[in-house]
């Protein structure tokens, strides 16, 4: 397999192949996703559709990014006094990407109510594109030179400065182009593209599935509360980086509903999702912290092993969706 | 009469290298890294980096004196033109992005021989969330922090304080005596002004700093002093850190004659690096530097 030179990645920040990028992955998606929505409702309805979810969409998706955005920087616009900064658009960092994603989810609701169709069977279809438009626009980061410069800190898993990991896995950006001072990064947006084409795969194989649609975003967060951990462009409420709580609240909300379907069933089990939740969200905080050197306790474990203990409790979540999903167990 | 033409020719050409040398000597103001230097950090308290545009040398004094009880990190810093007093962002293009990165990545990124914490012009709340931003000649947020003293340095290198009881939003920050502002800060509160020491009630006033102005407060703490003509000194402090008073006092220690003092972010976000490495330990010994937001830095220009 050919893999390029990590050392050959010079400084990209090109927003026009950025926008391009995101437009072509748009249209790449609305396909798959018209394509999805045939074998469901026929060609004529699912044109309608597709069309209506792409405006709706569209729309959505950029004033929910823009409004979630301002809503976790809510003191900082109202302090500027200049209300229309919170609608300003000025710039693709500051949008909320999951508030996108809420955005786009309510569209293709709207649009599936407009079109007389189950919302949730749409939205099981839309799925695998969904994931395919989630993993092209991380790719695209590439072109965002912020985000480049937001991958991560090597040293701080224990790897040294010095070893550059092979791209995809890693990057080194020659800060000169004279190769005089290089800088070994994560290439967190490549992982991160890469867990939502694995999510898309997953989406493909259980599209008929009742919660096709909730497990594939349920396993995207999972994995983005351990990436944003990683990366240095955060946005923090004193020290929780704020898209891994919302990762986090919309994974304890899944695990809620499964627990709610088995106290349904009379199942004394059901309280555990939940409790297991909150466990993993505690085990979760206390890395954190340690990892941001703002508690004494584990800190000794070093970046390392303290990252091994924050996946071993997201496996365990995602160990618990998996059992609540075991043949035999209600499904569509 | 071929004599003297000789004498012209050569009396034109030396002319002309020495205004092509000073042209040289400047550094664009926008975000583009200093000239490359040629030094490398040696272990020591003591250690100095010279070249023809620039000398900095940077101390620390461990032994805690009855008077500072504290350890203190500081270095004196002349350079030969303005344009060598830089700011940079760690977002690379904007000083008002979360981006944050450890000091010791910005400061070779920008080639820096010596840089300190700026004023995290990013913070998430509170009145320093929208304090007036001007970096690199260029404004990037223009609202302003009631209350907090703003630090002006000028295309000639020099400090101005505008004090908090002034009109801060009204006044135009972008130019001072007639003279374009490079860079402006606004975090605080000054300690020095006009070679004047702020007083005591001034100072541990703490609706007038972003932070720990309390009498007791010891904290790690940068300040940023304009001595001279193009001559600077950073001081910082650690173990058991410093109160406001203290820390001006311990200005006035180290350069009697410094014209301008001004207290930068503080806490763990207070670190200094000379030639790309963190020479000051303010958080602990095992601890990883706090990422950054902005950093202030001294280049070569040779």
């Amino acid at each position: 397999m050919w893999i390029p030179d990590p050392s050959s990645f010079q400084l990209v920040s090109d927003r026009p192949i950025y926008l391009t990028f995101l437009w072509l992955s748009g249209l790449i998606c609305l396909a798959f996703a018209y394509l999805a929505q045939t074998r469901m409702a026929g060609s004529a309805k699912a044109f309608g559709l597709s069309v209506t979810e792409a405006v709706l969409g569209t729309g959505l998706g950029l004033l929910f990014a823009r409004g979630f955005y301002g809503l976790i920087r809510i003191g900082y616009l109202t302090k500027l006094g200049d209300a229309w900064q919170f609608f300003s658009f000025r710039n693709p960092e500051e949008l909320c990407f999951f508030g996108g994603v809420a955005g786009v989810i309510l569209a293709v609701v709207i649009s599936a109510y407009i079109f007389r169709l189950s919302p949730i069977k749409v939205l099981n279809h839309l799925t695998p594109a969904g994931a395919l438009m989630i993993a092209l626009v991380r790719f695209a980061e590439y072109f965002l030179q912020s985000e480049m410069l937001g991958l991560g800190v090597p040293t701080s898993i224990g790897l040294a400065e010095e070893t550059a990991l092979a791209f995809p896995w890693g990057i080194a950006i020659d800060w000169f182009g004279d190769g005089t001072y290089l800088e070994y990064h994560l290439a967190v947006f490549m992982y991160e593209g890469l867990v939502a084409l694995a999510a898309m795969f997953f989406a493909v194989f259980r599209m008929k599935d009742r919660d096709c649609f909730i497990r594939t975003l349920f396993y995207i967060c999972l994995a983005q509360i351990l990436l944003e951990s990683i990366r240095e462009t955060s946005i923090a409420w004193l020290f929780v980086k704020a898209e891994q709580l919302m990762c986090f609240l919309y994974v304890e909300g899944v695990l809620v509903l499964y627990g709610v379907r088995r106290l349904r069933e009379k199942k004394w089990y059901g309280i555990l999702p939940p409790l297991l939740g909150l466990l993993a969200a505690g085990v979760l905080i206390l890395v954190e912290f340690a990892l941001q050197n703002k508690i004494e306790f584990m800190k000794e474990l070093g970046p390392a092993k303290l990252y091994i203990i924050m996946a071993a409790a997201l496996v365990m979540l995602a160990v618990v969706d998996i059992v609540h999903h075991l043949p035999g167990k209600r499904q569509e | 009469m071929l004599r003297k033409g000789i004498v012209l020719v050569i009396m034109m050409i030396l002319l002309f290298t020495g205004c092509a040398g000073a042209d040289g000597n400047k550094l664009p103001i926008d975000l583009s890294p200093g000239s490359a230097y040629s030094g490398q950090f040696e272990s020591g308290n003591d250690q100095v980096y010279e070249d023809p545009t620039i000398r900095v040398e940077r101390h620390k004094i461990e032994s805690a004196s009855d008077e500072f009880n504290c350890w203190v990190w500081y270095a004196i810093i002349t350079i030969a033109d303005p344009s060598q007093l830089r700011t940079y962002p760690a977002n690379g293009s904007d000083f008002c992005k979360t981006t944050r990165t450890t000091i010791d990545k910005l400061s070779k990124r920008v080639r820096a021989v010596l840089a300190i914490n700026g004023d995290y012009p990013v913070a998430f709340s509170g009145n320093a969330s929208v304090s007036y931003v001007l970096r690199q000649g260029e404004v990037y947020r223009d609202s302003v922090a009631e209350g907090l003293d703003i630090l002006l340095i000028d295309e000639d290198g020099d400090f101005h304080v505008l004090t908090r009881d002034e009109d801060l939003a009204g006044i135009d920050k972008t130019q001072i005596d007639g003279k374009k502002v490079i860079n402006a800060f606004q975090f605080g509160p000054a300690l020095i002004i006009d070679g004047k020491p702020v007083d005591d009630e001034t100072l541990l006033d703490k609706s007038h700093s972003p932070t720990h102005a309390e009498p007791h407060s010891k904290h790690q703490r940068m300040v940023f002093c304009q001595i001279d003509t193009l001559k600077y000194m950073a001081v910082c402090v650690a173990n058991w850190g410093a109160t406001l008073p203290t820390m001006r006092d311990l200005v006035l220690y180290l350069a009697p004659e410094c014209r301008v003092a001004y207290t930068l972010d503080g806490g763990e976000s207070t670190q200094m690096t000379f030639l790309g490495r963190i020479f000051n330990n303010t958080g602990g010994s095992n601890a990883d530097p706090r990422p950054l937001a902005d950093i202030i830095y001294f280049a070569s220009a040779q």
